[in-house]
């Protein structure tokens, strides 16, 4: 039996993901950055250990209805707010607590700052440890990437989880390309960060087409 | 019946109790800060009893045996409030601590603390609750409460609060804690006005020299009389010499960081006044410093610091390669040195080198908030990863 058409094309684009040699090798020869890292036994068989960082950005409610993440103007008046507006920042130092509480978001980073080379990317797994607690995310680092990894947290459970800042969170396994895609070669809403940052979600350009769109089929123009 | 004063000192403690109660969710970076504000509580409730037991109290008895007490209450806590792990500029701060230690021999005697003001250009050091010694005695011998350390007050303006070029200037703050602490230039402003009236007489090319930096004295030069020090030069020389310590303390932690930004926040200004000295005779002498070009305030400077407490200026900072900046990345932070050296990278790469910043950056990112907010980024991860290794190394078992 030959590969199948989407077959073909996955392997065409994703080479495989990196073995801890080859991480290792990455590492020693300057290709891949990860600082820091206090224990080389983060580096595992296929992927890499991450630290939860000192910064929160912890979402509240405050007097804003909703969050929008349109570019419509009508739903609230054209009076968009920030979307920091609905986090509130905290810090913890290493070796402290946080708590997640159950079906909060909380927006943290990764101890350590990465570059990643440009012809990987890597995708973000929480361990299974904390997996079996009921804590989830979602998250992909692109070819090139440099600063903290975003960790986007939600704690599923129905009890609230107490975390240790600087402790092994997520596990981040990388894809090798087959060429390169360099960062900054389309426009980065996030560069270089080392705090948690909120969604720039309204930075996305699509959002003015498909408002105009809006505005077009409702007689708002 | 009471008199008015009287209420209106149970109105004060009234506030510092909501103030206290407030502050009792703080939560510090720094075990001293907590313990320091126990003993604030404790030292209200022993005000609060004293004053219940005492409502026939004079006004002035008021003012000299609880009011200032409760005004060290509220002063001390403008400054812890301002310093929650959420608030204060942590990275700075340690990097300040750092460079404290190297001039005390018991670095846990002192906190550094911060107030957040709201004045741009509000940096600067109160010297109230580290050198307010008649007042800790007095709380101790009255309420049996004793401090164990003392609170380094700096005041930095809110908006400036991460921003680490700006955060440079803090260095020349925490210099006028360690002159007070030695009173290194207390002592020199006598000698250089000796010098110049003649009292203690010099070569008259090292009076020309001295002159030089402080031209308002010229029409003391020779006049045999010492100058007194209610005199209003003797104070100018006092500030002169205090600044001037402060500018070369700095220097040698940021190397000639804060030059430009001195020259741009003076508008370069070319005169001197009460309280400072000109900017130009500020940077020359930083200048000199750094150089290693004989200088006669170097010079003055130094040997006032050997002779109280043995040390000397020198340079105490490492250049740190700005390779790591260009490839985006926090630098790999060595040593102490280097740490100190991070801010001069910071600011040679934002003087002279945005340009190879924003190449890195493909210049999608020409504006200047972005530049700042990459250069500022990777000098607090920078300053972190060095704090967060040593503590590592510190806290792990030793195989």
């Amino acid at each position: 039996m030959g590969e199948s058409k989407t077959e073909r094309i996955e392997h065409s684009l994703v080479n495989s993901c990196l073995s801890k040699s080859e991480i290792n090798d990455f590492i020693s020869e300057g290709k891949l950055h990860i600082r820091p890292l206090l224990e080389s036994s983060q580096v595992g068989e296929i992927g890499i250990d991450f630290r939860l960082g000192t910064d929160f950005l912890v979402s509240i409610q405050g007097r804003e209805a909703f969050i929008n993440a349109s570019k419509n103007e009508w739903i609230d008046r054209g009076n968009q707010r920030d979307i920091y507006q609905f986090f509130q920042t905290t810090r913890r130092q290493i070796g402290e607590t946080f708590i997640l509480h159950p079906h909060q978001t909380v927006l943290a980073v990764s101890l350590e700052y990465i570059k990643l080379p440009e012809n990987c990317f890597m995708k973000l797994y929480m361990r299974s440890s904390y997996s079996r607690l009921g804590i989830t995310i979602s998250t992909i680092a692109q070819p090139g990437y440099c600063g903290c990894l975003s960790l986007e947290l939600t704690n599923n459970n129905n009890n609230p989880i107490n975390l240790t800042v600087g402790a092994r969170l997520v596990q981040g396994i990388i894809y090798r390309l087959n060429s390169s895609a360099p960062y900054f070669s389309s426009p980065r809403k996030y560069v270089c960060q080392v705090r948690p940052e909120p969604s720039a979600i309204t930075a996305d350009s699509d959002l003015n087409i498909l408002n105009e769109m809006w505005k077009e089929n409702n007689n708002r123009k | 019946m009471v008199s008015p004063f009287y209420n209106i000192l149970k109105l004060h403690l009234a506030q510092a109790e909501f103030a206290l109660e407030k502050a009792k969710n703080n939560t510090y970076s720094d075990k001293r800060k907590e313990e320091y504000q126990d003993k604030l509580s404790l030292l209200f409730c022993e005000i609060k009893k004293s004053v219940a037991n005492d409502d026939t109290i004079s006004e002035a008895e008021i003012y000299d045996q609880y009011k200032r007490h409760i005004d060290f209450i509220f002063k001390s806590l403008e400054f812890l409030d301002s310093s929650t792990l959420n608030q204060i500029p942590y990275e700075i701060v340690e990097c300040l601590d750092y460079a404290m230690k190297d001039w005390l021999t018991s670095g846990n005697e002192y906190v550094i603390v911060t107030s957040l003001i709201n004045n741009v250009g509000g940096f600067s050091f109160d010297p109230t609750l580290a050198y307010s010694e008649t007042i800790y005695n007095e709380i101790k011998t009255k309420y049996s409460i004793e401090f164990n350390c003392r609170l380094v007050q700096i005041n930095l303006p809110r908006a400036l609060v991460r921003d680490y070029l700006s955060s440079v200037v803090l260095y020349h703050e925490l210099g006028h804690f360690i002159d007070m602490k030695f009173k290194f230039t207390e002592s020199l402003t006598r000698e250089i006005l000796d010098n110049v009236t003649g009292i203690n007489t010099i070569d008259t090319v090292e009076v020309d020299r001295l002159l030089y930096y402080f031209p308002y004295l010229t029409q003391f030069r020779g006049i045999n009389t010492q100058l007194s020090t209610t005199n209003q030069y003797f104070w100018a020389t006092a500030n002169h010499l205090g600044e001037f310590f402060c500018d070369l303390f700095a220097s040698q932690y940021i190397s000639d960081s804060s030059n430009f930004y001195l020259q741009y926040l003076t508008e370069d200004n070319r005169n001197y006044t009460g309280s400072h000295p000109s900017t130009n005779f500020r940077v020359n002498v930083v200048n000199d410093f750094l150089n290693k070009i004989d200088n006669i305030l170097v010079n003055r400077i130094n040997k006032a610091i050997a002779s109280i407490n043995g040390m000397a200026l020198e340079i105490r900072s490492e250049e740190v390669l700005m390779d790591d900046f260009f490839n985006l990345l926090p630098a790999n932070v060595a040593n102490l040195k280097q740490l100190h050296g991070l801010f001069n990278t910071g600011w040679k790469i934002w003087l002279n080198e945005q340009s190879r910043l924003s190449k890195s950056l493909n210049d999608q990112y020409t504006a200047p908030v972005r530049l700042h907010n990459v250069i500022n980024n990777l000098i607090e991860k920078s300053i972190a990863n060095f704090i967060t290794q040593l503590r590592w190394e510190k806290a792990k078992p030793k195989e």
